[in-house]
C-alpha cells in the first residue's frame, strides 16, 4: 500500500513506488516517525492556517512556539508535518526537516558516555540536527535543565544560527521548564537559554 | 447612472486607439487604491482626479512626468483641476458623483474622526470607532489545481479502498470536508454537502490573473479586453464566443491528449480534419494565426482554445481527445459580481460547476482511481 499524502489530489500519470513525490515525502515522514496512524492525520487540534502562516514568516533563525498544555509533542509533530510539506520538493532523500526529541537526545548522549563508541542512531541524530534545513526541537517538557542540558541546546542553536538555518522550538512556557543543578554556572546557561526562548517567541498555542 | 469603482475599466467607453493603454493604467490605479483605501472623501476625490488626469495624458498623447509609475500613481504627478478636466475630456470624464465605492476599507484614516463632513456614508462612521477591518486579498495559490501546501485527510474516513494485484490502494477523505478554497477540492469532495453560502466562499475577493502574463499585455492588431486580456482570433468564432471561452476556461494547466492510447503533450500538435499535425508544420498555413506571435505561450493558448471551441460550440468529436475531463468554470478567477457583470448571473450554479469540474478533473486523472477502475 502506498500511503501518499497527496493521493486525494493526485493527477500524476502513474502511482507506484518510484514516484518521486511518494519517495521524497515518505522518506521525510519516516525519518520523523510520522506514520498514517499519527494524530496529524486524524483531526485538527488547532487552526492550521495561522500556524502555517507563522511558519512562513522566516526561512532562517530561531522561532519558539510556547505550548500551554501538558504535552507539546502533538504540536511538534504537526509543525514537522507542515515543514515536510513545505520542503519535500527537491530534497533528494536528504533529511531536510528533522524533529529532534530533545529529552530522548539528552538521554542517548548520557548513555553513550558509558559506551566504547557512540551508537549509530545517535550519530545520525547529530548529523541531521546539524545539517537539516529546518530543525524542530520538541519534548523539552521532559528535560531537567541543568548545566549540560542548557549548554547542549545553546550549542545547537548557535551552530545552526551561524549557518543561517531555521530552528523551531516547541516548548512549554519558560516558567514551566524544569531546572536543576547547583552553582552559578548552570543558572547562567539556563538564563541565556530562557532569554533566547523569550526573544524568539512567535506565539502561545493552546492545545486541547 | 452609477458605476462601481472597480468596474471603471470595464464600463468606461474608451476610444479604441487608447483602450488598451488607458484601461490598463486605470486598472493599476484601482489596484493601488484598493490597498490604501481608507474611505476618506479626500482620497476618493484625489483618486478620481488622478484617473481623469491620466486619461488626459493618454488621450492627448502627452508624455508622462519623469519617474511617474502606475505602481505608485500619486507620486511625481501634478493632479489637475476637476473643472478643467471635465471640459477637456467630455465623455471620457469620470464623474466622482457617479462612482459607487465598492472597495473595502483597509486602513483607518487619521482624518476621519476629526472631519465634520456630513456627506460621508455610514461605512466611514464605523471606521471612526477605532475598528480597522483588514481584508486580505485572495491568494493566487488558493485557485491552484495543485493540492494545498499542506494536504490534510482523515485516516478514520476511508473514501475508497481496494486490493489490486496484492497491493492495497486506499484513498482517505480529504479535510476540510467542505472546501474553503478552490485548491482544497479533491476527488473525495461531495458538492451535495455544500450549502449555497459555502459555494459562494469559493469566489476570490479580487480579480486574479490566471492566464499567462503575456496575455495581459496589449498587442497591435489583436483585440484586448480590459480585464481578460488578449482575445486571440480563431476563425469561425465570434468575439463573444471567444470571451465566453476565456471566462469558462481562464487557466490552462498540464493538459495532454490521447494518441494510440497514450497521453502526449497537448500543445505540440493540432487536430485538423481528424488528422494530427505538428503545430510547427502548419502554423504559417493556418488562416487565423498570422497576427499571433509564434511563441510557446501563444501557441498553447491558440491550440487549446481552438480545441475547446470546436468541442463546446461546434460539438466536434475529436479523433485525438483531451486526456481526462476539462469542464467549464474549473477556476473561478474573479469576484461573483464580475461574473454577474459579464452576464453569468447564476453565480451559485457556477460555483457548483467549479466544484464538480474540479472533482471530475481530478477523478479522471487520479492514478489510483484509474488503476482500480481497470480491474
Amino acid at each position: 500500500m502506498y500511503n501518499c499524502i497527496f493521493t486525494p489530489h493526485c493527477t500524476e500519470q502513474f502511482c507506484d513506488k518510484s514516484c518521486p513525490i511518494l519517495v521524497e515525502t515518505s522518506y521525510l515522514l519516516e525519518r520523523n516517525k510520522i506514520d498514517m496512524n499519527n494524530a496529524v492525520f486524524q483531526e485538527l487540534y488547532y487552526k492550521l492556517d495561522s500556524i502555517v502562516a507563522d511558519l512562513s514568516k522566516s526561512e532562517s533563525g530561531v522561532q519558539t512556539f510556547f505550548v500551554n498544555s501538558k504535552d507539546s509533542v502533538k504540536l511538534a509533530e504537526f509543525i514537522t508535518y507542515c515543514e515536510i510539506c513545505k520542503n519535500w520538493k527537491g530534497s533528494r532523500l536528504h533529511c531536510v526537516v528533522y524533529n529532534l526529541k530533545y529529552s530522548r537526545f539528552v538521554d542517548d548522549v548520557k548513555k553513550s558516555w558509558n559506551m566504547k563508541s557512540e551508537p549509530e542512531d545517535l550519530e545520525y541524530t547529530r548529523i541531521w540536527t546539524d545539517s537539516c534545513k529546518v530543525l524542530i526541537v520538541s519534548n523539552m517538557d521532559y528535560v531537567k535543565f541543568g548545566d549540560f542540558e542548557s549548554q547542549t541546546l545553546l550549542n545547537i542553536l548557535q551552530s545552526r544560527q551561524s549557518s543561517d538555518k531555521k530552528t523551531i522550538i516547541i516548548s512549554p512556557p519558560v516558567n514551566r521548564l524544569v531546572t536543576g543543578g547547583t552553582g552559578n554556572s548552570s543558572n547562567m546557561f539556563f538564563e541565556s537559554l530562557k532569554q533566547i526562548l523569550n526573544s524568539t517567541k512567535v506565539g502561545m498555542v493552546e492545545l486541547k | 447612472m452609477s458605476i462601481e469603482f472597480s468596474q471603471i475599466p470595464a464600463k468606461l467607453r474608451y476610444p479604441r486607439h487608447v483602450q488598451g493603454k488607458l484601461s490598463s493604467l486605470h486598472s493599476d490605479i484601482i489596484t493601488y487604491v484598493s490597498t490604501i483605501y481608507d474611505g476618506s472623501h479626500e482620497l476618493r476625490s484625489k483618486t478620481i482626479r488622478l484617473m481623469n488626469t491620466i486619461t488626459r495624458y493618454v488621450v492627448e498623447s502627452d508624455t508622462f512626468p519623469a519617474g511617474w509609475s502606475s505602481a505608485r500613481p500619486f507620486d511625481r504627478i501634478e493632479i489637475e483641476d476637476e473643472l478643467t478636466l471635465k471640459e477637456e475630456l467630455g465623455d471620457l470624464y469620470i464623474n466622482p458623483k457617479e462612482i459607487n465605492w465598492d472597495v473595502s476599507i483597509l486602513v483607518e484614516s487619521n482624518k476621519v474622526s476629526k472631519s465634520s463632513d456630513t456627506s460621508k456614508p455610514v461605512q466611514e462612521k464605523k471606521s471612526s470607532q477605532n475598528k480597522v477591518k483588514v481584508i486580505q486579498e485572495t491568494d493566487k495559490s488558493d485557485l491552484y489545481i495543485q493540492p494545498p501546501l499542506v494536504p490534510q485527510f482523515d485516516v478514520n474516513k476511508v473514501w475508497m479502498s481496494t486490493v489490486v494485484d496484492d497491493t492495497q490502494y486506499c484513498i482517505y477523505t480529504s479535510i476540510p470536508l467542505i472546501p474553503t478554497k478552490q485548491n482544497e477540492i479533491s476527488v473525495t469532495t461531495d458538492v451535495n454537502m455544500m450549502s449555497d453560502s459555502q459555494l459562494m466562499n469559493l469566489y476570490p475577493n479580487n480579480f486574479i490573473k490566471t492566464r499567462s502574463p503575456v496575455m495581459y499585455e496589449p498587442l497591435d492588431n489583436i483585440k484586448y479586453h480590459p480585464q481578460l486580456g488578449l482575445i486571440l482570433p480563431i476563425e469561425g468564432y465570434t468575439e463573444s464566443q471567444l470571451i465566453d471561452n476565456i471566462i469558462k476556461y481562464p487557466h490552462l494547466f498540464k493538459l495532454s491528449k490521447v494518441k494510440d492510447g497514450e497521453p502526449i503533450s497537448f500543445y505540440n500538435t493540432i487536430e485538423i480534419d481528424g488528422e494530427l499535425q505538428k503545430v510547427s508544420d502548419v502554423w504559417n498555413e493556418l488562416s487565423d494565426t498570422s497576427l499571433i506571435p509564434y511563441t510557446a505561450d501563444f501557441v498553447k493558448e491558440y491550440v487549446v482554445r481552438r480545441y475547446l471551441l470546436e468541442r463546446d460550440v461546434k460539438g466536434v468529436q475529436h479523433s485525438f481527445p483531451m486526456y481526462g475531463e476539462l469542464n467549464p468554470f474549473l477556476t473561478l478567477f474573479t469576484t461573483y459580481s464580475d461574473y454577474i457583470h459579464w452576464g453569468y448571473t447564476d453565480v451559485i450554479d457556477i460555483a457548483r460547476k467549479c466544484v464538480q469540474s474540479r472533482v471530475l478533473y481530478k477523478r479522471s486523472r487520479n492514478p489510483v482511481l484509474r488503476r482500480c477502475e481497470h480491474v
